[in-house]
């Protein structure tokens, strides 16, 4: 038993080799991972909230085409997603980024995060109670000045547990990034791991960039949730819910 | 201070339908300007339904609304603008829960009429005085009491300055010992000359403080005077036993 | 699944039909994970070497060489599919007992398993765009070059060509659109392949043929007795002809490297490439 406790060790965690491949996890792939990160999740929420806000609109001109994206962007394997982007443009002739794969694939990630960040904002927007929307209505308040006044900063606040979880799968969802081709200098977390451990037939480079994504996401969690407790909204709701 | 101008009410051959329901029955009805008409009856009367006609919270099927001069339910109506005219305050407050209660008297001064923040602000502190919250401001929805929040409630429409005012059960969803001091304060608000439509089941502020009472039934309107003929002497068998029953 | 891998292993070893098998002792010391039984791993996806065949069986140049060397030593055979990026690993820790992958020996990997003589000599060449061919490997310098992902080929391709920016794609399929789509300027790859890719796309052309290394069967550092036993069975099936009948079937198009005829004098050769 203690021999299967040794291997085990020496494949996932074998010092030497974590030592090898830190100073090129830090250097390269952790800001190259935080970037495209960032960018993906940006372009997610912008372009996830505009989606969203369509597919709660009362025009089919408007809801239906929102639909079709959400339903096709979150069925498709994402990789395929991130191919048609990054490979399927510059064949088709339209090589809009030039030769850089981080363009692309910031372009396919947000798209992709984007599908899943309108189904949730959609949740979180027809959570807001009508009510309050008819009192901003009443008061002469446009239908663009109540969302965005009104609707929007409650919607959001009552789903940052699952926006959350969905900004640690576009950490993740980074390493997506691979399938269009990088240069040493261009690695993220993940491609670098993946090099060493083939390398270097081990997978202990694999645990270390799992250490390093979790350095992202658990303190990003401790945060969003000291935000929402900032905000007061795990407190009770005011009665006018009755 | 500039007077407000009061408008008054007035319903020509309304209809309304919910599905296959119909709510209202080709009601005609005249809302005196710059007086308090309460409508009573009981429920699914469509009285709350009527009211909420007046800011086109509901289209009516047929018919014509004229507030003041306007025609509302004519095409092209403003509808925005409409509801900067005519006032709501609703049983169950629908104070902005993310905003506190200066933001929540604030936000239309600042959005819809365009005010500056400082002139909102003092704006909003006079009404809030006015309603007995000076002091409130930086209290959230929660906070406060069903009472509290229906004073915010009635600062924030007043605010903007209607010329109507519409109150749909004002005091239905509060605990008995504050259903007082609202009413109090929707008579001080009579008193100061404000066209107030209000559907309520308090009958003794009908009594005390209505120029006019209606009383609705099953989508129609049955009968309407002056509360003392309403209370004292009324007409139709169906009031006779709606009074009987609440009274 | 035993029984049908046993089964599929059994029906491969008889279309081979040719050369009687010849067999071969197993030391008493080599060790198996299933007695009787030689585990392999294979690839779904490299064709032709080893991949996965329309009816679901293992099938390809590598995965016929291994049923055959199981054969003579009187062993079943079995095949499991996994991934390059675990292979070494995972015969390291005794999940198989041998793969039916072409490995790249580099000294990295001969410190994590040992490997049998010599099984192929890689032979690699650019791929470019008739348009922009490349046409030495030093017309690399300073070129966009995919290759695929932890290959070991990357290394050497640096060293031949310095200055040249090498991307990383997973596979050859990426790194062909990538090409094509004029995202890099060659791609860098084995020689059977680039001859494959060149066959099917008209635009495409090759360039210099280059020496990278050898590649062999990998065995866990711990069992020399099987080590010996594949790498006596490998001389023989090299001898008498078994695997440069079997190399003429799979890769009809490329030459056997002189290397490999060094390697293992005497030797039947194939005939010329066309």
């Amino acid at each position: 038993m203690f021999e299967s406790l040794l291997r085990v060790q020496q494949t996932f965690f074998d010092m030497n080799v974590i030592g090898r491949v830190l100073p090129q996890l830090f250097m390269v792939g952790l800001p190259n991972t935080l970037l495209l990160a960032i960018i993906s999740s940006l372009i997610g929420i912008v372009l996830g909230m505009l989606v969203a806000i369509g597919l709660s609109s009362r025009n089919l001109a408007v809801r239906l085409p929102c639909r079709t994206y959400v339903d096709v962007l979150r069925g498709l394997p994402h990789i395929l997603t991130v191919y048609i982007i990054g490979q399927g443009l510059p064949i088709a002739g339209l090589a809009l980024f030039g030769r850089n794969p981080y363009a692309y694939a910031a372009i396919a990630i947000g798209i992709i995060e984007a599908a899943y960040m309108a189904e949730i904002f959609r949740a979180g927007l027809q959570s807001v109670q009508k009510g309050q929307i008819e009192a901003a209505r009443s008061l002469g308040m446009s239908a663009a000045s109540t969302m965005r006044y009104i609707i929007i900063p409650q919607g959001v606040r009552r789903v940052l547990p699952p926006l959350t979880s969905q900004f640690i799968l576009v950490i993740k969802a980074t390493s997506l990034v691979f399938l269009l081709g990088l240069t040493t200098q261009q690695r993220e977390l993940f491609s670098i791991a993946q090099d060493a451990a083939i390398n270097g037939a081990n997978l202990s480079p694999l645990t270390a960039a799992g250490l390093f994504y979790l350095m992202l996401t658990v303190p990003m969690t401790y945060a969003v949730n000291a935000w929402e407790r900032r905000m007061g909204l795990s407190g009770k709701r005011g009665q006018a819910d009755a | 201070m500039p007077e407000t101008s009061r408008a008054g009410i007035r319903f020509k051959a309304i209809n309304k339908t919910f599905g296959t329901v119909q709510v209202l029955h080709d009601i005609t009805l005249d809302i005196p300007a710059a007086a308090t008409t309460c409508v009573i009856g009981p429920s699914g009367s469509g009285k709350s339904t009527l009211l909420r006609c007046t800011n086109l919270l509901e289209l009516p099927e047929s018919g014509r609304i004229l507030v003041g001069e306007e025609e509302i339910t004519a095409p092209g109506t403003d509808i925005d603008n409409l509801r900067r005219r005519v006032g709501m305050v609703f049983q169950h407050f629908f104070l902005f829960e993310h905003l506190d209660v200066m933001g929540n008297v604030t936000l239309a001064l600042r959005k819809v009429r365009g005010m500056g923040k400082d002139e909102a602000e003092s704006h909003a502190l006079e009404k809030l005085k006015s309603v007995g919250l000076g002091g409130y401001e930086r209290r959230k929805a929660s906070e406060l009491s069903g009472g509290q929040q229906q004073r915010v409630a009635i600062a924030r429409s007043l605010a903007m300055d209607p010329e109507v005012m519409l109150f749909d059960e004002a005091t239905s969803a509060l605990d008995p010992e504050l259903v007082k001091g609202i009413l109090d304060l929707m008579g001080e608000l009579a008193r100061t000359g404000m066209t107030m439509m209000v559907v309520t089941h308090e009958m003794r502020f009908a009594r005390e403080v209505a120029s006019k009472v209606v009383f609705m039934d099953e989508g129609r309107l049955v009968e309407q005077g002056h509360p003392d003929d309403i209370f004292d002497n009324p007409q139709s068998p169906r009031l006779r036993h709606f009074l009987d029953q609440v009274l | 699944m035993n029984l049908r891998a046993t089964l599929s292993g059994v029906s491969v070893a008889m279309a081979l039909s040719l050369t009687p098998a010849l067999a071969q002792e197993l030391p008493a010391d080599a060790k198996l994970i299933v007695p009787g039984q030689l585990t392999v791993a294979y690839r779904t996806d490299d064709r032709p070497v080893s991949f996965i065949d329309e009816a679901g069986k293992p099938a390809g140049f590598l995965v016929e060489l291994e049923t055959e060397i199981a054969s003579r030593l009187g062993l079943k055979v079995e095949f499991i599919a996994t991934d390059f990026a675990s292979m070494l690993p995972a015969v390291r820790n005794k999940l198989y007992d041998t793969a039916a992958f072409q490995v790249l020996v580099t000294p990295e990997r001969e410190e994590v398993v040992s490997f049998t003589t010599p099984v192929g000599y890689s032979m690699s060449q650019l791929v470019s765009l008739k348009s922009a061919p490349i046409e030495m490997i030093d017309g690399a310098v300073g070129k966009a070059v995919a290759v695929t992902r932890g290959s070991a080929l990357i290394p050497m391709l640096e060293e031949m060509a310095p200055g040249v920016v090498v991307r990383e794609f997973p596979n050859i399929a990426s790194s062909l659109n990538a090409l094509l789509g004029g995202q890099v300027d060659a791609l860098f790859t084995g020689l059977n392949v680039a001859t494959d890719l060149v066959k099917d796309h008209a635009e495409l052309t090759t360039s210099q043929v280059v020496a990278t290394g050898h590649t062999a069967f990998p065995v866990a550092s711990d069992n020399p007795g099987l080590k010996k036993a594949l790498d006596e069975t490998l001389a023989a099936v090299m001898m008498d002809g078994t695997f440069t009948a079997a190399y003429t079937k799979w890769l009809p198009d490329v030459p056997i490297p002189e290397e490999l005829y060094a390697q293992y004098p005497g030797m039947p050769q194939r005939d010329p490439v066309q």
